[in-house]
C-alpha cells in the first residue's frame, strides 16, 4: 500500500502547475488581504477635509475660530477651510474641489454631495459645536458668573466615560477574512479528492479504466490517493498557515493545537466533498468541476470571504445555514478559538464538520463501491 | 469561421458547467445587490444602533435620564445575563455594543468623583463611535452643567440636557446641478458596478479559460497548426468569439443591475457606467485569454482565478472603498487595470452633471484599462505563436 501511496504522490507532485498555484495563491490572496486590511479604519494618514465657509460673520466668528482650530491627535488640522460666497461654495462643491459646504449662522446648514466618511465627520463635529454653545447660553443665563469661573475650559476639556473592557478578546471583523480565507483553501481539496475518484472509475477517465482492471483492490487504491492528496493539501495548508501565523502575525488564539485540528478537518471535509461530487451520478467531469468549484466558491461567499456584511446577513435570516455550510463551520471553529475562553462552541462546530465529512465520505464510498462495468 | 463555430460547439457541450457558473456568479451579484440596497436604506433612515446595557447600580433618576436620552439613539436589546450569551450576541452582531455600568456609579458622578463606564463592541464599526460619543456627549454636558449650577436637579438636568442634545445640524444635498436627476441611484451604481468587477474577473477567467482549455490540449494544436489557417486567424476568431461570450454576460449583469436598482431610472450615468464596464470587461477578456492558453491544469485555473479576482478585488477598492485604503496600497494597486475600473466609476458616481468637461475625467481610467487589455492581447499573440512553435 505503501508503494502506492509513494506512486501517487509522485504523481500529484510532478504537476507542478497544479501544485504551484494551489500553494501560491492563498498566500498571495493573505497578502493582499494584509494590505488591504492593515490600513483601514485607522486614521493614520488622515488627510484635511477641505470645506468651504459662507458665512457673514467677521473676526471673531466663534464657528470659524473652531473649524480653523480643531485638528487630530497628531496635530493634522481636522478642515482645510475656504471663505467663500455661497454661490463660488456651491460651484466648489460641483467641481469636486471641496467635500461639503456650511452656511454660517446662528443655525450652520450643511450642503453636502455624497454622503460619506467625511460627510459625517463634519456633521459631527458642528453638532458638537452648537450643543456647546447652547450650554454656554443656558449656563450663562443661569449663572453670569460662570465665564470667570472657568465654563469655557471645563467645555473644552471632553472626558471620555466609557472605556473598553480589556479581556484580550475583542472581535474582529479583519480575522474573519483570514479564517475565511483558510476555510477556503481547506475545501480546495475538494479540486484533489474530485480527481482521485475519477481516476478510479472506469467510465469517467482513461486511467480509471486502466486501474480497474489492474490485480488490486480498488479500495486500497483509492483509500493510498486519498492519503497521497491529503498529504499534498497538508503541505499548502501548512504553508499558509506559517505564512498567517510567523509572518503576518494573524491572532490564532492561546492554543494552536485545536488550530490545526480544524485545518485537519476541513482538509479531509473538502476531499470527501469532492469525492462525494465525483462519486455521484455519470455527467461528464467538467459537470462535476463547475459543481465542486460552485459549492467551495459558493459556501466561501456565505461566509463572509468577499464582503463580510453577508455573514451577517446570514445570521440573521438564515441562521440554520451556518450549520451545514462547511467554509462557516471552520471559520466559525477559528474564530471561536480565538474569541471566546470556553472551547463550546468550537466542539459544535467541529463535530458538525466532522459529521459532514463522514456523511460525505460515506456517500462516496457507496457511489464508488462495487462497482463493475460490462461496456464503457 | 471555422474556429468561431467550433468555440460555440465546445461552449455547447459544457454547457452544464457553464450553467452552473453562472448560476453562482449571478447569485453572488444578486446577495450583493440586496447587501448593496440594504446598506443605501439604511443610510437614509435614521440608524438605532442595538445595544445591551447591563446596569449593575440599580436605577435611579440620573441613570433613568441617561437611558432615556440614549434611547434616541440606540435599540435596547434585551439579552440574558449571562458571559456567554453576551458574546454569542457581539459574535453574531446581535448588539453592537455592550454597556456595563458599574455599581456605584451614580454616586461616584454626582459628587464629582472620576467615574468609568465599560463597554465591549465589535470593532471597527463607525457605529459604535457614534454610541460612544452620545455616552460622552452626556456625561460631559452633566459634569459641566453641575459644576455651573450646582443647584440643579437631576429631572432638570435631564431636561437641559435633552433640549441640549436635541440639536442636530440640517443636512441638505447640494442641488445646484439640477441636471442631476437621480442622485440616489448613484451610490447604488457606484458600489453595484465596483463589486461587478469582481464578478467579471472571476466569472471570465473561469468561464473563458474553461473553453479555451480544449484548444490547448497538445494534440489539438498539432492538428490547428497543420490546418491551412494561419497562427493569426485561430487567435482572433477566438478572441472574437470570447468577446461575444463576454458580452453576452456582460448584459446579463446590466439587467440584474437595473433591476435590483431602487430607482430604475437609465440616464447619462449609467451609460458611463455601461462603458466603463464593456471596457473593464475587455480587460478581463485579455487577462482570462492569456490564462487561458498558458495554464493546462484545470484546479491551477481555479487557483489563479481566485487569487486575481479576489486580490484584485480587494487591493484596487472593489469591495471596501478606495477612500479607506491606504495610499501605499492604492499606489500598487494603480499598476493594475481593476484600479482604473474603480476609479471611473467613483469619478461617476462623483459627477453632478455631465457636462463635457465632466465626461472628460474618466478618459484617463478608460485609456489605461484600454492600455492594458491591448498589451496584454499582444503579449499572448506572441505566447500563442511561441507556442505553436514549440514540439511539446
Amino acid at each position: 500500500m505503501f508503494q502506492l501511496y509513494k506512486a501517487r504522490l509522485k504523481c500529484l507532485v510532478r504537476s507542478k502547475e497544479n501544485i504551484f498555484w494551489s500553494y501560491l495563491f492563498p498566500i498571495l490572496l493573505a497578502t493582499c488581504f494584509y494590505f488591504t486590511f492593515g490600513n483601514l479604519w485607522t486614521f493614520e494618514d488622515y488627510e484635511s477635509i477641505s470645506i468651504a465657509y459662507v458665512s457673514e460673520g467677521g473676526q471673531d466668528d466663534a464657528l470659524k475660530m473652531a473649524m480653523e482650530e480643531a485638528h487630530t491627535d497628531n496635530g493634522t488640522p481636522l478642515f482645510v477651510v475656504n471663505y467663500t460666497s455661497e454661490k463660488e461654495a456651491s460651484k466648489l462643491l460641483e467641481d469636486n474641489e471641496i467635500e461639503a459646504y456650511i452656511l454660517g449662522d446662528s443655525d450652520p446648514k450643511l450642503y453636502i454631495k455624497n454622503n460619506g466618511l467625511n460627510e459625517t465627520i463634519i456633521k459631527s463635529f458642528l453638532d458638537s459645536y452648537r450643543r456647546t454653545s447652547i450650554t454656554v447660553q443656558t449656563i450663562l443665563n443661569n449663572n453670569p458668573k460662570a465665564l470667570e469661573e472657568g465654563l469655557l475650559d471645563d467645555l473644552m476639556e471632553a472626558e471620555t466615560f466609557v472605556y473598553e473592557v480589556d479581556n484580550g478578546k475583542r472581535p474582529d471583523v479583519m480575522l474573519i477574512y483570514f479564517y475565511s480565507l483558510l476555510a477556503y483553501t481547506c475545501l480546495f481539496a475538494s479540486g484533489w479528492g474530485l480527481d482521485e475518484v475519477i481516476n478510479i472509475q472506469a467510465n469517467q477517465s482513461h486511467r480509471g479504466a486502466r486501474v480497474s482492471v489492474s490485480p488490486v483492490h480498488k479500495m486500497k487504491l483509492f483509500l493510498s490517493n486519498m492519503l497521497a492528496a491529503i498529504t499534498a493539501q497538508a503541505g499548502g495548508i501548512t504553508l499558509l498557515f506559517i505564512y498567517l501565523y510567523n509572518i503576518l502575525k494573524i491572532d490564532f488564539g492561546d492554543s494552536l493545537f485545536p488550530v490545526i485540528v480544524t485545518c485537519m478537518v476541513g482538509s479531509f471535509t473538502g476531499l470527501a466533498l469532492g469525492a462525494m461530487v465525483g462519486a455521484l451520478g455519470k455527467g461528464k467531469v467538467e459537470s462535476k468541476e463547475a459543481i465542486v468549484t460552485a459549492i467551495v466558491l459558493g459556501s466561501s461567499f456565505l461566509t463572509g470571504m468577499m464582503i463580510v456584511n453577508i455573514k451577517y446577513i446570514i445570521c440573521k435570516f438564515a441562521p440554520f445555514l451556518n450549520y451545514i455550510n462547511p467554509a462557516a463551520l471552520i471559520t466559525d471553529a477559528l474564530y471561536s478559538l480565538y474569541y471566546y475562553d470556553s472551547l463550546h462552541l468550537f466542539y459544535i462546530n467541529i463535530g458538525i464538520l466532522s459529521g459532514l465529512t463522514v456523511v460525505f465520505g460515506f456517500i462516496a464510498f457507496l457511489g464508488i463501491r462495487r462497482k463493475t462495468y460490462a461496456s464503457i | 469561421m471555422q474556429v468561431f463555430k467550433l468555440y460555440f460547439k465546445i461552449f455547447k457541450q459544457n454547457l452544464f458547467s457553464i450553467l452552473v457558473y453562472t448560476g453562482l456568479f449571478v447569485g453572488i451579484l444578486v446577495m450583493i445587490s440586496l447587501n448593496i440596497r440594504r446598506e443605501e436604506e439604511k443610510k437614509f433612515t435614521s440608524k438605532e444602533i442595538p445595544i445591551l446595557v447591563v446596569n449593575e447600580d440599580g436605577n435611579n433618576n440620573l441613570i433613568e435620564g441617561f437611558l432615556n436620552y440614549l434611547d434616541a439613539y440606540v435599540t435596547y436589546v434585551p439579552i440574558e445575563n449571562d458571559e456567554e450569551k453576551r458574546k454569542d450576541a457581539l459574535f453574531y452582531n446581535e448588539v453592537y455594543y455592550i454597556l456595563t455600568i458599574p455599581a456605584g456609579f451614580s454616586e461616584a458622578f454626582l459628587s464629582g468623583n472620576e467615574v468609568e463606564l465599560r463597554k465591549e463592541c465589535i470593532p471597527n464599526a463607525a457605529e459604535t463611535v457614534f454610541v460612544d460619543t452620545a455616552i460622552n456627549d452626556y456625561f460631559n454636558m452633566a459634569k459641566v452643567y453641575r459644576k455651573h449650577m450646582p443647584n440643579l436637579s437631576i429631572e432638570e438636568l435631564n431636561f437641559y440636557i435633552e433640549n441640549n442634545l436635541d440639536v442636530e445640524t440640517s443636512v441638505a444635498f447640494n442641488d445646484n446641478g439640477s441636471k442631476n436627476v437621480h442622485k440616489g441611484s448613484d451610490n447604488y451604481y457606484m458600489t453595484y458596478f465596483n463589486t461587478l468587477g469582481y464578478i467579471l474577473l472571476a466569472c471570465f477567467v473561469t468561464g473563458v479559460s474553461h473553453v479555451l482549455l480544449a484548444f490547448n490540449q497538445l494534440d489539438i494544436r498539432r492538428r490547428n497548426s497543420a490546418a491551412p489557417i494561419s497562427n493569426r486567424s485561430i487567435n482572433i476568431q477566438l478572441i472574437l468569439a470570447n468577446l461575444v461570450f463576454v458580452l453576452s454576460y456582460v448584459v446579463v449583469f446590466f439587467v440584474i443591475g437595473y433591476l435590483f436598482n431602487p430607482n430604475k431610472v437609465i440616464g447619462m450615468g449609467t451609460y458611463l457606467y455601461w462603458l466603463n464596464t464593456i471596457v473593464f470587461a475587455l480587460v478581463t477578456l485579455s487577462i482570462s485569454y492569456i490564462i487561458g492558453i498558458t495554464v493546462t491544469s484545470k484546479n491551477a485555473i481555479h487557483a489563479i482565478a481566485t487569487a486575481l479576482s479576489l486580490g484584485l478585488a480587494f487591493i484596487s477598492g472593489m469591495f471596501v472603498p478606495q477612500e479607506f485604503l491606504g495610499k501605499a496600497v492604492l499606489r500598487l494597486a494603480s499598476f493594475t487595470p481593476a484600479y482604473w475600473f474603480v476609479k471611473a466609476n467613483d469619478t461617476i458616481a462623483l459627477m453632478s452633471n455631465y457636462s463635457w468637461e465632466n465626461i472628460r475625467q474618466i478618459y484617463l481610467p478608460l485609456g489605461i484599462q484600454l492600455g492594458f487589455a491591448a498589451a496584454i492581447i499582444s503579449m499572448s499573440l506572441v505566447i500563442s505563436k511561441r507556442k505553436s512553435q514549440q514540439a511539446s
